[in-house]
């Protein structure tokens, strides 16, 4: 269905009185979409907790052996990017539609920092033979428990870095809509809902971090 | 149309969000490079805790959120403790 166009450039859908409401419902539905992406990745933390309770020790060598320089400079280009996809809002709200662009440009140049660097640590990974599934062969870390450490560190922070992907893509669009007038310092929704989910890929960051650098 | 109530004075909460969460990184990092033994993955995931909080009520403007929209955080928080304890619980009465 196509939205009415104001003359505040906002769009207004047939089946809502007014944009207040209007934003209030596609807020709600963001929320529940996220909750639904939470309790996604909340399967992999109670396994996680789990089998670390049931291998400990080889969970704290798997730690050890983790890159927890590569994993902490992750942890501080996400926080950044986060704060500039809520500087593009800002920005946007208050009328600066270049601020705005300038700082989704350096929020996706910070998602691809982060994914340059996951690629950098994977490939050092793969090259001992750390990978995921049966074809792991890590001499010095043969036991099971290890095995399910890296299984579970590459399907999370893979799962991770899929989301990080889309949401660069997401990024990359709104950044196209701002350019060409569709998303505006009147109407700008799209961009709250693409910031929450920018933001919701960061906060399981903020708690992958831990749970695969520092807790060895 | 679409922004919040706070939408005006909202840039420098965001900068003093940033450097907490900054501070916050660093603390978890040094905290746990000193060897608190046992007592590190708690420290560390309670400090992870405070971050997202930070991200939820300021970036995510969750304080600002209508009370359906904090109640699904809310929830989602609850059936994530509920899961993680309810596994752990298994695996510990086994």
């Amino acid at each position: 269905m196509t939205p009415e166009r104001g003359k505040d450039g906002s769009r207004l859908h047939s089946h809502f009185d007014t944009i207040e409401r209007q934003v209030h419902a596609v807020r709600l539905g963001m929320w529940i979409f996220l909750g639904s992406e939470v309790l996604l990745f909340g399967g992999l933390f109670a396994l996680y907790a789990a089998y670390r309770r049931e291998y400990n020790a080889e969970f704290h060598l798997g730690l050890a052996h983790n890159h927890v320089l590569i994993g902490t400079a992750n942890t501080v280009v996400l926080i950044v990017s986060s704060f500039t996809v809520a500087w593009a809002i800002h920005a946007l709200r208050g009328g600066r539609t270049r601020a705005s662009l300038l700082s989704l440009a350096a929020t996706m140049a910070l998602g691809a920092t982060f994914l340059a660097l996951k690629a950098v640590e994977y490939t050092s990974h793969f090259s001992e033979g750390i990978v995921p599934g049966p074809g792991y062969s890590f001499a010095e870390l043969p036991g099971h428990g290890a095995r399910l450490f890296f299984t579970l560190y590459f399907f999370a922070t893979g799962l991770h870095a899929l989301h990080m992907l889309g949401g660069l893509a997401l990024m990359a669009v709104l950044s196209l809509r701002i350019r060409r007038g569709r998303t505006t310092p009147e109407y700008h929704a799209e961009l709250e809902m693409g910031g929450l989910y920018w933001h919701l890929v960061d906060c399981i960051w903020i708690f992958l971090w831990p749970l695969f650098y520092l807790t060895g | 149309m679409s922004a919040p109530r706070h939408q005006n004075g909202g840039g420098r909460r965001y900068v003093v969000a940033l450097v907490v969460l900054l501070v916050l990184t660093g603390l978890s990092f040094g905290l746990v490079s000193l060897g608190l033994g046992a007592a590190g993955p708690p420290i560390a995931l309670t400090i992870a805790a405070i971050k997202v909080l930070v991200v939820g009520v300021v970036f995510m403007h969750l304080s600002e959120a209508m009370f359906a929209t904090r109640m699904v955080g809310v929830a989602t928080i609850l059936f994530i403790a509920l899961l993680c304890f309810g596994v752990l619980g298994d695996v510990a009465f086994r």
